[in-house]
C-alpha cells in the first residue's frame, strides 16, 4: 500500500471460549497497533455486533454454546460485509468449506506456531475494509450515532 | 523467501481448489471466499512476481463469479485451470529453491534487490525492462489502446479544467489517473503505476494551485504518458526518469523535494491486481448504489400492488433491502441498518408465505423506503461535512416495522375502473399536465406502466401510486407490469471482427446484386418473387450502411488533440491564438481518421507558427490582437470536407514563386496560374518558413501532408488572400473500404478508375494527339501537352479500340501531374468495395486493388497515381 494504512481505524472482535487465549491475542494485537475487543461467549456476539458494528471478526470454530458455522450465519445476517476469519484446530477440509459457504473470508490453523500470520491476515482484512470504505467515499467516516 | 510461505501458498491453493468445486450459482459466500483467498495469494508480496501476476489473472476471473449473470460452470472450469497452473508454478518455485540452495548466499533476499543490483550497470535491464512472460502481447496492446483512448479524453478534460467552464473537475482527472494506475499495475508496469501514484499525490497536495499551473503539470504528465504508450512494446518497457516527477512538480508551482529526502521506492507499490475492491469501490459509490437499490425496490413494490404474491418481485425487493443493510452495517449507519434489517425480516415472512405483502404490510414497506431515501440524503450531506440530523419518525417507523400487523392500513377512496392518472389527479397528488407529459412519453415508445414512469420522473411518490392502484383495484384487470431490466448499452468489439463483418456484408451485397441481375429473376412475372427480391435488396443495403457506419468514429478526439497543440504552440511562440473547432461529430472511417491526424497536426502547426502574425503586426493591419485558427468538418456529397482556416497573413504568391525558382522547382519565368503557385508548397523540398523553428519545419513539409491525403484518395485545395488568411480544404472519402468508381472497358476487359482522380473525359479530334520526340504520344488540350497512355498496351489486351479519334480519353490526375488514358467506353459510375489483391501483387504497376462487380465478375481498380507516374516517365511511355 502506498500510504501505510492506519491499522487502528478498524476495531476487530475476537471470539473464543478460552479466556486466556483471548487475553494473549488481544495483547499481541495491541502491540501491532490494532484495537481488538474480545468475547468469550458466542451467544453474545450478535448483540455486540449490533451495538458496536465490527467489520472484522476472528472466531474459533468449535465453542460450547454455538457451532462456528451457525455463528457465522448470524454474523453475516447482521453485517453481510463483515470479514470473518475462522480459527480452526481442525485440518478438516470439509468443515472448513462449510465455514466458507457460511461466509467466512479467511481461516487460520491452530495451534498458533506463527502468530504473525494471523496478524497479517487481520491487516489484510483491515486494508480490504479500508479500501471498501474509500471506494464508497466513506474514508474517514465514523458512522452515524 | 522461505519454505513456510510456499507451504502457506500451497495450502491456500488447496482451499481455493476445494472451494471452487463447491461453487454453485447464487452462492455468493463461496464465491467471495474464493475471491478473498485468491486475492491473498495475489497480494502476497513475498511470492515471486510471476506468481502474483498469475494469481492476479485468477483473481480477475474469480471476480466474474459475483457478477449478476455469471456462468458458474464455465468459470469453475476456467478457475480449475488457473489453479492447476498456479500449483504448477509453486512446484516450480520449490524446485528452484531446492536446486538453488548451494548458491543461495548469492541470491538477494527480495526480488526488487535483483533489479537494483544489476540495473545500473548494464544498459539493458534484464528483468525490469521487459514484461513478464505471463503478460501477453494482447494484454499490452489492449493496455496501450485503452490508454490512448483515455488520454485524449484526459487531455480535453485538462483543457476544459483550465478554461474553467464548469464541464470538468479535478476529480474526473484524478479518476483517470487512478484508473490508469490500476491498469498499469495490472500488467506489471510497476514504475509507471508508481509514477501515477506520485502524480495523484501531487495533484492532491496542489489542488488549490492556479488552474494554469495545474493544467501545465497535467499536460506534461499526459505527454509523458502518450510517449510512454508509444514506445511501450512487449519487449521494451520505457524507463521513467526520476527527474520527471520533479519536473512535473515544478510545473505545478512547487519546488522539487529536497534531495535529502528519500524518494519512495517504487517497489513500495502493489505491483499487480485488477483490484477487486478498488473496482467494486468505484461502482459502490454509497449514494448512487443505495438509491439504485431503493429504486429497484420501489419498482418491485409497485408491481406487487397488483400481484402481491409474485415471488420474483419479492425476491428483488428482499435483495434490495438486504444489500442496503449490508452497506449500512459495514459503514455503521445505524438507522439505515435498523430500518433495512427490520424491513428485510418482514419481507422474509412474505417470501416464506407467512404474510401477504399488501395493505398495511405494503404501507410500512413504502414508508421504510421513503425513510431510507431521506436518510441517504442526510448521510450524503453528512459525509461532505454536514451534521447528521436524525429525521423524525424513525422510531415510530421502527416500531411499526416490528409489529406491522398492528398498524392500520391507509384508507383509500375506492374508484374502481378509473385510470391511474385520473385517480392520482382526483386525489390531488399531481396535476393533469404532468400526467399528460408522461403519457406522451409512454406513447413515444416507453413500454412501462404510467405509475412507474411517474415515480421515475420524481413526479409522485411510489406510495401514492400504490394507493391509487389500490383504489382502482377492484375491477381492474391490469396485468403485472414487467420490471424493466437495465442492460448496459455498449459492448466492445475488436476491429478485426468488425472488418470481417464488413467483408461478409460486402459479399452479401455482391451476392444480392448477382441474384437481382440474373435474367430469370430480373424479368420474372412472379410478382411475389419480385417483391421479395426487392425487400431482400432493401435489407441488404440497410445492413451494408449499418456495417459501414460501425467503423466510423468521430473527429472529436482528433480535434481535441489539435486544440491542445494550438494552445501549446501559442504559449511557446508568444502569439496569442484562439483555436476553435466545429463539426467534430462528423464521422469518418477509423483508418481515415488515424491517417489524417498527423497532416492536420502539421497544418495547424503551420497555421499558428507561420500563418498568424505577431500581435504587433496584427495591430498594424487592424486585426484583433488574438489570431484565430478555425477547423471544421462537414459532409458534402459523399465526402467529408475538413477545413483549416486562419486569419493570418495569407500566402504570398511572389515569395512562393521566388522560393520555388531558387530551389529550382520551376523554371524562372515559367507561366503558372495562381493555383499552380499555391500548389507549389506541396512540392517536396519546399518550405516557406524563413527559418526552422522549434515547432514547425522539422523536415515534415507540406509534401508529406499532400502525400498522405492522396494516399487516402482525398484532395486538398488552398484558398488564400494576402493579408486576410489562408484556408486549406481537404476532401476525404468517407471510408477506405468503398470507393466511387468509373467503370470503363478496354477490349473485353473492364476496369475501375476512382472517380476522384478523373478530371474529364474527351473524344479527341483529329490532330489533337501528337507524338513528341523522346516523350511519346501527347494530347494537346488547350495548348498544354498531356502524355497519352494506351491501357491496352500496358495490359496487353487484344481487340481494343486503337485510334484515339474513335476511343475515349480519360484525363486523370495524380501527384499534381496529369495523363490521358485511352479507353474504349465509359460504362457508368458505381460504388465498389475494394478488395486487396494480397501481398503477391503488391508491386503491380498500375493496379491498386480489385473489386467485384454486380454481375459477379472481378474487375481491377486502376492505380491512378502509379499510372500518371508511368506515363510521365519517358522510358515507359508507349511510342
Amino acid at each position: 500500500m502506498a500510504n501505510k494504512i492506519d491499522y487502528s481505524q478498524e476495531s476487530i472482535l475476537i471470539v473464543d471460549d478460552e479466556v486466556q487465549l483471548l487475553e494473549s491475542l488481544k495483547r499481541h494485537f495491541d502491540l501491532e497497533g490494532i484495537n481488538a475487543d474480545i468475547c468469550s461467549d458466542p451467544r453474545e456476539v450478535v448483540q455486540k455486533l449490533l451495538n458496536d458494528h465490527y467489520n472484522i471478526i476472528i472466531t474459533d470454530i468449535k465453542m460450547p454454546g454455538m457451532d462456528g458455522v451457525e455463528l457465522l450465519r448470524r454474523i453475516k445476517d447482521v453485517n453481510p460485509m463483515c470479514v470473518v476469519i475462522v480459527m480452526t484446530a481442525y485440518s478438516n477440509m470439509s468443515y472448513l468449506l462449510d465455514c466458507f459457504s457460511a461466509g467466512a473470508a479467511d481461516y487460520f490453523a491452530k495451534p498458533f506456531h506463527d502468530l504473525d500470520l494471523l496478524v497479517d491476515a487481520v491487516k489484510c482484512a483491515i486494508e480490504r475494509v479500508a479500501r471498501w470504505k474509500k471506494g464508497m467515499g466513506f474514508e474517514n467516516f465514523k458512522g452515524t450515532p | 523467501m522461505n519454505e513456510h510461505i510456499i507451504e502457506e501458498a500451497r495450502m491456500v491453493l488447496e482451499v481455493v481448489a476445494a472451494l471452487v468445486m463447491e461453487l454453485e450459482p447464487d452462492d455468493q459466500d463461496v464465491a467471495e471466499a474464493v475471491i478473498y483467498q485468491v486475492e491473498k495469494l495475489a497480494l502476497n508480496e513475498e511470492m515471486p512476481e510471476e506468481f502474483r501476476i498469475a494469481a492476479g489473472d485468477t483473481l480477475e476471473t474469480s471476480t466474474e463469479l459475483i457478477e449478476d449473470d455469471a456462468d458458474i460452470p464455465a468459470l469453475t472450469d476456467k478457475l480449475t485451470e488457473h489453479i492447476t497452473d498456479l500449483q504448477g508454478m509453486i512446484a516450480h518455485i520449490e524446485r528452484e529453491m531446492r536446486g538453488g540452495d548451494e548458491d543461495a548466499s548469492d541470491e538477494p533476499e527480495d526480488e526488487a534487490g535483483i533489479y537494483e543490483s544489476t540495473g545500473d550497470m548494464s544498459p539493458a535491464k534484464p528483468s525490469s525492462g521487459v514484461f513478464n512472460e505471463l503478460v501477453t502481447p494482447d494484454l499490452i496492446d489492449a493496455f496501450i489502446q485503452n490508454q490512448r483512448l483515455m488520454l485524449d479524453e484526459f487531455e480535453s478534460q485538462i483543457l476544459s479544467l483550465e478554461k474553467d467552464d464548469g464541464s470538468a473537475d479535478l476529480d474526473e482527472v484524478k479518476r483517470y489517473i487512478h484508473n490508469a494506475k490500476g491498469e498499469a499495475g495490472a500488467i506489471g508496469l510497476e514504475a509507471l503505476s508508481g509514477f501515477l501514484h506520485d502524480l495523484e499525490s501531487i495533484i492532491e497536495q496542489n489542488k488549490n494551485a492556479s488552474k494554469r499551473n495545474i493544467a501545465d503539470g497535467l499536460l506534461a504528465a499526459k505527454d509523458f504518458l502518450a510517449d510512454f504508450c508509444d514506445s511501450l512494446k512487449p519487449d521494451n518497457i520505457p524507463e521513467i526518469e526520476d527527474s520527471l516527477i520533479d519536473s512535473i512538480r515544478t510545473k505545478f508551482g512547487v519546488h522539487p523535494q529536497k534531495t535529502g529526502q528519500p524518494v519512495k521506492p517504487v517497489s513500495h507499490y502493489r505491483p499487480i491486481i485488477i483490484n477487486l475492491d478498488a473496482e467494486r469501490g468505484e461502482l459502490m459509490d454509497f449514494v448512487t448504489e443505495t438509491l439504485e437499490y431503493l429504486s429497484n425496490a420501489e419498482t418491485a413494490l409497485l408491481s406487487l400492488e397488483t400481484n402481491p404474491e409474485s415471488q420474483e418481485d419479492l425476491q428483488e425487493l428482499f435483495r434490495a433491502f438486504h444489500n442496503v443493510k449490508g452497506i449500512a452495517g459495514f459503514l455503521k449507519l445505524k438507522d439505515v441498518g435498523n430500518i433495512a434489517h427490520r424491513t428485510e425480516s418482514l419481507l422474509d415472512d412474505a417470501r416464506e408465505g407467512r404474510i401477504i405483502l399488501k395493505g398495511n404490510y405494503a404501507d410500512v414497506c413504502f414508508d421504510a423506503l421513503d425513510m431510507l431515501k431521506e436518510l441517504v440524503e442526510v448521510i450524503s450531506r453528512n459525509i461532505s461535512g454536514g451534521k447528521y440530523v436524525r429525521p423524525e419518525g424513525i422510531d415510530e417507523l421502527l416500531s411499526r416495522l416490528d409489529n406491522p400487523a398492528e398498524s392500520s392500513e391507509r384508507e383509500v377512496v375506492m374508484l374502481p375502473g378509473k385510470k391511474i392518472g385520473e385517480v392520482l389527479t382526483n386525489s390531488g397528488v399531481i396535476g393533469r399536465e404532468v400526467i399528460d407529459k408522461v403519457l406522451e412519453k409512454q406513447h413515444g415508445g416507453e413500454k412501462r406502466p404510467l405509475g412507474e414512469l411517474l415515480v421515475e420522473e420524481g413526479a409522485v411518490k411510489a406510495k401514492d401510486v400504490a394507493l391509487a392502484l389500490r383504489a382502482q383495484k377492484k375491477e381492474s384487470s391490469v396485468k403485472t407490469p414487467m420490471i424493466s431490466t437495465r442492460i448496459s448499452s455498449m459492448i466492445k468489439v475488436s476491429t478485426s471482427r468488425l472488418d470481417t463483418l464488413i467483408d461478409a456484408v460486402g459479399e452479401l451485397v455482391i451476392a444480392n446484386s448477382m441474384v437481382v441481375q440474373e435474367p430469370e429473376i430480373r424479368d420474372t412475372k412472379n410478382e411475389k418473387l419480385a417483391q421479395n427480391v426487392a425487400h431482400l435488396g432493401k435489407i441488404t443495403r440497410e445492413l451494408q450502411e449499418l456495417a459501414t457506419s460501425m467503423r466510423m468514429i468521430s473527429l472529436k478526439s482528433t480535434f481535441q488533440k489539435l486544440a491542445r497543440i494550438a494552445r501549446d504552440l501559442s504559449v511557446k511562440s508568444g502569439v496569442p491564438v484562439e483555436f476553435s473547432y466545429s463539426g467534430e461529430d462528423t464521422e469518418l472511417d477509423r483508418n481515415v481518421v488515424e491517417e489524417i491526424s498527423s497532416p492536420l497536426v502539421h497544418m495547424v502547426r503551420n497555421a499558428v507558427d507561420h500563418g498568424i502574425e505577431s500581435p504587433a503586426e496584427r495591430s498594424l493591419s487592424d486585426k484583433p490582437k488574438k489570431g484565430s485558427v478555425r477547423i471544421s468538418a462537414k459532409h458534402e456529397g459523399g465526402n467529408v470536407v475538413i477545413s483549416i482556416a486562419d486569419d493570418g497573413k495569407g500566402l504570398d504568391v511572389d515569395k512562393i514563386r521566388a522560393k520555388a525558382e531558387a530551389k529550382q522547382l520551376i523554371e524562372p519565368g515559367q507561366e503558372l496560374s495562381r493555383e499552380d503557385i499555391y500548389n507549389l508548397i506541396f512540392k517536396p523540398g519546399f518550405s516557406t518558413a524563413e527559418e526552422v523553428t522549434d515547432v514547425s519545419g522539422r523536415g515534415v513539409g507540406m509534401d508529406v501532408v499532400k502525400k498522405c491525403i492522396d494516399g487516402l484518395r482525398g484532395r486538398v485545395e488552398i484558398k488564400t488572400q494576402k493579408g486576410k488568411g489562408t484556408e486549406f480544404i481537404i476532401r476525404l472519402p468517407l471510408t477506405l473500404a468503398i470507393i466511387e468508381g468509373m467503370l470503363i472497358s478496354v477490349g473485353k476487359e473492364k476496369f475501375i478508375i476512382p472517380t476522384i482522380a478523373i478530371m474529364k473525359s474527351i473524344r479527341p479530334e483529329n490532330g489533337q494527339v501528337k507524338t513528341v520526340v523522346g516523350k511519346g504520344e501527347m494530347l494537346n488540350v488547350r495548348d498544354s501537352l498531356i502524355p497519352l497512355f494506351r491501357l491496352y498496351r500496358l495490359f496487353e489486351i487484344e481487340g481494343a479500340v486503337s485510334k484515339p479519334e474513335e476511343a475515349l480519353l480519360v484525363i486523370i490526375t495524380g501527384d499534381g501531374k496529369k495523363c490521358a488514358l485511352l479507353v474504349d467506353k465509359l460504362l457508368g459510375q458505381q460504388q465498389v468495395v475494394i478488395k486487396s489483391l494480397g501481398r503477391a501483387f503488391d508491386n503491380l504497376e498500375g493496379i491498386s486493388g480489385g473489386a467485384i462487380l454486380g454481375d459477379g465478375k472481378v474487375s481491377l481498380i486502376l492505380d491512378t497515381t502509379g499510372l500518371v507516374r508511368l506515363a510521365n516517365n519517358a522510358e515507359f511511355a508507349p511510342v
